[in-house]
């Protein structure tokens, strides 16, 4: 066993550890700690981070690592900086006390091999240096083509190219190693030349002193390569005490061969772009408000996640005792009065009636519908509508639209028989609220005829394995893996294993039929075929995500073993990733948004909740309706989109943890059917009966201008992402032109135009026109301006069309709310 | 969807759209304002036909026209196109552009994405390079689209930049009275107060408070709004369409068809501001086949492209001088081609049908077929070196053997003449990847840059 360890000059340890105590005093915790509880310090070179903390009667931890005193059982073997830096002086055993009030905390130091010299290691240090400073980033030096000449790979996935652009490329001049600081690469790197990225380092900081030492060393590549088992990020999650917004971390490299380097100098960290909470560069994380932060830690090709909370205590915080209907509201509202939050009211029954419809059958209720509702003393009528609307024939169509935007059908890919087949199947799905583990199954495993089997349509899209498996991903599972086709994820842990491991599921899939003028396609399964990893040519065995698919009788169906997989109660993946997506439709966000994008650094907002709704899925063998029962009856469904009132000002950023009603574009096709509902003129798509609601076309490139200019997708991507959500230019132009939209309301025809020809009063056809365009009776402030309006129009039609086209211009008309 | 550089992806903000615009404004180098034609052949023009004829190979290859000398002394075109040889001294062309893609749609994208498209589908995978920069110059304070197709070319578009970066497609005829464009300042003084009332109305109507809307959806609703008015309403944008405020002279000069009027809306609408114009050359100009896919099958190839050349030669010939004539050359560069060039080694099928440049059905007929690994591109304006012949195909036409140039470099060419930093700009796709405007090693092609 060998070890190297980082080289850091002791008194240039910049940590910025230093940065993270401000000297306000710190109330006086219960006990203190000391991280890492053992320190082997392999080498003259290595050094160790301390982390002190103190804990508190509520649980909570602050960082003390700059107010402590240290005190060296033998200066001898190692002493401890006033940052709490561990440096070796000598072989033995020795132990750090740490001090704080009258507190102590103690670590063991253990030195050996002090009287080696062992030089920098290219593979490991050099290339973590590299990564620390950025040079290697994908709009850096680290994209494929270089930049300016100088290529690294990216985020240092390939040492023996960077190693050879390093020392070989232009005649070597990118380093010198007699003059080491003058290289062209450090010169560059430290901005001292003209340097298109700007300066990378400070000169006295770690990653940089050790480029220098490499090069002093003579630029050599390692002597042996060592892999890199897992990182060790700490503290562990934790809540930060009030006291103290800041909280540093360390980071620890395990190797395979045993050794342990702490690379808290080299690691780079990261976190979701929130206002509320930064990370340094040296890995102090600072929180500006109450909030939750995952921090993502990288190191060569690993990943790791350090998940913190920061909560300021806000001692008028009062939450309100609001009865939880179920599960659902229990999580979301615990979840809130952790972070100091307040849901908003309940939304009145106009609001709920209509976000029902849209949220359930893509439609709004008829004037009648929407009265009959409002007029209901029913206690239960809430409730009962729910299961009314899960019984229609629309909530089929419109929640079969949803699958089929993300399924890519189209007709390119499946020829326009192939697209209404693939939709007959789907809607077929829903109205039968088929078990969702079925249905996965049976995409994933099948065979034959599309014609026939409609289920194989997946794999007419999805046509070679690298395909499948990412449409698998991300389909199923929530996850892209795209990226790791070429190189590991560079934010993620996804590698490159999990991608073609993946792929070989698929490595048998193949389709015949396929001739010029045919429009239907046969899969069948091959006897034999393997996918290769890339670089080095080897056949891949089928494992997903880590679990191997186990031993294969040959000519066995290997997409069986994925099934199985998939469909295991265990599968961490599926259910989540499922009740996800019903959540992000019904609510407008998903607890993990976006919803396709299931990763370490895009934690949900809240896990707990996830995990109870994927229980309640399995629970009932994997239906959608009773999940979303359980989602639609919960008060959280029901909120209001308004909060009335102030949040208090230590509370958390509202906008994750569903305290009300997210209010949304309506799509494509739910516009133009409210539209052509709320005028009573029924839309004309191409090639469709007169009649067919936007939302039951089975095909996605509808050649309609309204629905263009919405975006409705024309299902060449496999993301909810192809549905732009903000609004655009085109969109407004069509609300205030559209032809057919103003031959609607100008059409005798219509619902207007019946009730001016029967002769209703204005105050009865004002009253009407609300009712069928937002569902909901005016007040009695919109009937006076209604009216003083109608007053100032020659002819009372006039005005009530331009009321009706102020009304579906309006943004109550245009967004769930 | 998109977001520049690196992360995940989110859906467009205002915010975004101005932190673009500062990306874009950073690139462009020099001049302020380029704009670009873009003359689409759609189906593929046979280079030996127009800009790269063949006097010396054998008749199979051949084909029956000669070629002709041209204002640019050495540079020879086929005596099918004589107003381009009168104004040859204000173009150059490049004959030696090879790609890989072999059906109207991968050619097509392979061109305009400069990507390594390979697979047959109608939109291509990555988005094309007017599209991009549409984005990248995205305004909305303007009153026109910045990228209007006139008509727009079959095969592009913006992929996972989003449809807001479509094109402003005009699929009306120019050359007709009744011509007019949806949307452009269309709306009549009449409409328009009663329009402006609808949304006063409408103002003083929606009550839906805007505290609840945290995600900040209505603002650009209604920021859009008012924009959306003007551009209704434009006496600036009704006019740039107006093709009936050109003198008789000059509709005539361009040709008074559709291709010639396309040409000088496109020429109307650059002078009025618009950035980028595509003008796809198809339909019943074309001969009955309707583009320029001149195989045996769909046409007499010879008969076929002496027909349509009468009416393109005029057209481009007449946009090209105008340029020049307008000083607008410095700052608009026309660019002429098809997704690829076709099969110099002529072969004989079976018509399927008699139309204009196609014998009745079963007649033998000449043909040529798709040819990506020569296609012919003219050049003019853009502040470019002119009067120029680029690269050299072979004795026959089949393969480029001088000054190779590939799609990335075509790509690169006019993403620099129009300012676009296509070494560092990027953008998220669909999985969030971002992927730079360019994967290739395009180079501007050297040769048009003034020394």
């Amino acid at each position: 066993m060998r070890t190297l360890s980082i080289a850091i000059l002791a008194c240039l340890s910049v940590s910025s550890i230093a940065l993270a105590g401000s000297k306000r005093s710190v109330p006086a915790p219960e006990s203190l700690s000391v991280l890492p509880e053992r320190i082997d310090l392999e080498s003259s070179r290595a050094r160790q981070h301390l982390l002190v903390s103190g804990k508190f009667s509520d649980q909570t931890q602050t960082d003390l690592t700059t107010e402590a005193s240290y005190e060296s059982g033998d200066s001898q073997v190692a002493t401890v900086s006033k940052t709490g830096l561990v440096i070796p002086h000598g072989n033995g055993t020795t132990e750090i006390i740490a001090r704080f009030r009258n507190h102590e905390a103690r670590t063991r130091v253990i030195v050996s091999r002090f009287d080696e010299h062992l030089p920098i290691d290219f593979r490991t240090t050099v290339v973590g240096a590299l990564s620390r400073g950025g040079c290697n980033q994908g709009g850096c030096h680290g994209s494929p083509k270089g930049k300016n000449g100088f290529r690294l790979s990216l985020r240092g996935f390939d040492p023996d190219v960077d190693y050879r652009f390093l020392t070989r490329d232009v005649l070597n001049r990118r380093v010198n190693r007699n003059v080491p600081e003058s290289s062209l690469l450090l010169l560059k790197a430290s901005g001292r030349i003209a340097h298109q990225g700007g300066s990378r380092f400070r000169r006295d900081e770690p990653a940089y002193q050790t480029l220098v030492q490499w090069v002093t060393e003579g630029c050599r590549d390692s002597a042996e390569q060592r892999t890199l088992d897992r990182l060790e990020v700490l503290p562990s999650s934790r809540i930060l005490n009030m006291a103290r917004r800041k909280q540093p971390i360390v980071v620890r490299a395990h190797y395979e061969d045993g050794s342990i380097q702490d690379v808290t100098d080299l690691a780079v960290f990261s976190t979701a772009e929130d206002e509320s909470v930064r990370v340094s560069r040296a890995g102090v994380v600072e929180f500006q408000r109450t909030a939750e932060a995952a921090i993502l830690v990288r190191f060569l090709d690993k990943i790791s996640t350090v998940r913190l909370t920061y909560i300021q205590t806000d001692p008028n915080f009062a939450s309100e005792d609001i009865p939880a209907r179920n599960f659902v509201d229990q999580h979301v509202f615990t979840k809130q009065r952790q972070l100091q939050l307040r849901p908003a009211g309940l939304s009145g029954d106009a609001v709920f009636l209509r976000r029902v419809y849209l949220d359930l059958i893509g439609a709004i209720p008829t004037p009648d519908d929407a009265r009959e509702f409002l007029d209901s003393k029913d206690p239960l009528k809430r409730q009962k509508l729910i299961d009314q609307l899960l019984n229609r024939d629309e909530y089929a169509q419109f929640w079969a639209m949803k699958w089929a935007d993300v399924m890519r059908g189209n007709r390119e890919t499946i020829s326009e028989r192939g697209v209404h087949n693939l939709h007959r199947y789907l809607v077929s799905i829903f109205a039968k609220d088929q078990p969702f583990d079925g249905v996965a199954r049976e995409i994933i495993t099948s065979l034959g005829n599309t014609i026939h089997e409609p289920a194989a349509h997946f794999y007419r899209v999805s046509r070679t394995p690298n395909d499948a498996a990412e449409s698998f991903s991300q389909l199923f599972l929530g996850v892209r893996i795209q990226c790791a086709k070429c190189h590991n994820h560079p934010y993620e842990s996804i590698t490159q294993q999990d991608y073609y491991g993946l792929a070989a599921y698929f490595s048998r899939v193949k389709l015949k039929g396929k001739r010029f003028g045919l429009d239907d396609e046969t899969v069948y399964l091959a006897r034999t075929g393997e996918v290769k990893f890339p670089e080095t040519e080897n056949d891949v065995a089928p494992v997903a995500f880590g679990k191997s698919a186990g031993d294969l009788k040959p000519g066995e169906d290997r997409r069986v073993r994925l099934a199985d997989w998939l469909t295991d109660p265990g599968n961490k993946f599926f259910p989540r990733s499922v009740t996800n997506r019903i959540w992000y439709h019904l609510m407008g966000q998903g607890i993990v948004d976006p919803i396709d994008d299931f990763r370490d650094s895009n934690l949900p907002s809240n896990a707990a909740l996830l995990d109870a709704l994927a229980q309640d899925f399995i629970k009932h063998g994997y239906r959608f309706k009773p999940v979303m029962r359980s989602i639609l009856n919960s008060r959280t469904y029901q909120l209001s989109a308004e909060f009335r009132g102030k949040q208090s000002s230590l509370s958390a950023k509202p906008d994750r943890y569903f305290t009300q009603s997210i209010v949304r574009m309506l799509e494509a096709e739910q516009i133009i059917d409210a539209i052509s509902s709320a005028t009573g003129v029924p839309e004309r798509f191409p090639n469709y009966p007169l009649g067919t609601r936007a939302v039951a076309l089975a095909e996605g490139a509808v050649s309609h201008k309204f629905l263009q200019a919405f975006t409705k997708p024309i299902r060449d991507v496999g993301c909810e992402c192809a549905r732009e959500t903000d609004p655009t230019l085109n969109q407004v132009v069509h609300l205030l032109n559209n032809p057919e939209l103003l031959d609607k309301i100008e059409s005798p025809h219509s619902r207007l135009g019946g009730w001016i020809e029967n002769k209703k009063t204005n105050t009865e056809i004002v009253e009407l026109l609300y009712l069928a365009t937002l569902s909901r009776r005016p007040t009695a402030a919109e009937q006076k301006v209604a009216a003083d309006y109608l007053q100032t129009t020659a002819d009372r039609s006039i005005g009530l069309r331009d009321l009706q086209h102020a009304l579906l211009m309006s943004n109550e008309f245009l967004l769930r709310h | 969807m998109f977001r520049l550089g690196l992360g995940g992806f989110s859906a467009m903000s205002l915010s975004q759209l101005l932190q673009a615009r500062a990306v874009a404004a950073k690139s462009s180098r020099g001049r302020k304002k380029t704009a670009l034609i873009l003359v689409w052949l759609p189906g593929g023009h046979s280079h030996l036909e127009t800009y790269d004829p063949k006097p010396s190979a054998l008749s199979d290859y051949r084909g029956p026209f000669s070629s002709i000398e041209t204002a640019a002394p050495g540079m020879q075109l086929s005596e099918l196109l004589p107003h381009h040889a009168r104004v040859a001294d204000k173009f150059t062309l490049l004959r030696s552009i090879v790609h890989t893609g072999f059906c109207h749609q991968q050619g097509t994208h392979q061109l305009l994405t400069g990507f390594a498209e390979r697979v047959l589908r109608r939109k291509p995978l990555y988005p094309d390079l007017f599209s991009v920069t549409h984005r990248l110059r995205y305004d909305k304070s303007r009153q026109l689209p910045n990228y209007v197709g006139v008509a727009p070319v079959n095969y592009a578009g913006p992929s996972y930049l989003g449809n807001a970066y479509e094109v402003f497609a005009v699929s009306g005829d120019p050359n007709q009275d009744s011509f007019s464009v949806p949307n452009i300042g269309s709306v009549t003084q009449s409409a328009a107060t009663n329009l402006r009332r609808r949304i006063d109305l409408r103002q003083q109507l929606d009550h839906l408070k805007a505290k609840a809307d945290f995600l900040g959806r209505m603002d650009a609703l209604d920021a859009f709004e008012q924009q959306a008015f003007n551009v209704l309403t434009s006496t600036q944008a009704t006019k740039a369409f107006d093709i009936r405020q050109e003198d008789a002279a000059t509709r005539e000069r361009y040709g008074r068809n559709r291709w010639g009027q396309q040409l000088l809306l496109a020429r109307r609408l650059v002078e009025s501001g618009v950035d980028l114009v595509t003008a796809q050359f198809s339909g019943a100009l074309c001969g009955g086949v309707g583009n320029w896919d001149d195989h045996a099958v769909n046409a007499n190839c010879f008969e076929a492209i002496k027909y349509r050349l009468q009416f393109m030669d005029k057209a481009v010939a007449a946009l090209i001088e105008d340029i020049y004539d307008r000083g607008l050359d410095q700052d608009v560069m026309v660019v002429v081609t098809g997704e690829f060039g076709r099969t110099p080694k002529i072969n004989s099928k079976k018509s399927t049908g008699k139309r204009i440049g196609s014998a009745p059905v079963g007649t033998m007929q000449p043909g040529r077929d798709h040819w990506p690994r020569a296609t012919s591109i003219l050049f003019a304006g853009g502040g470019i070196e002119t009067g120029q012949v680029v690269g050299r195909t072979d004795v026959r036409g089949e393969d480029a053997i001088e000054r190779i140039v590939g799609r990335g470099d075509f790509v690169a060419t006019l993403y620099k003449h129009l300012g676009v930093d296509f070494e560092n700009a990027s953008f998220p796709d669909h999985s969030g990847r971002p992927v730079p405007v360019m994967l290739s090693d395009g180079k501007p092609i050297r040769e048009l840059s003034r020394v």
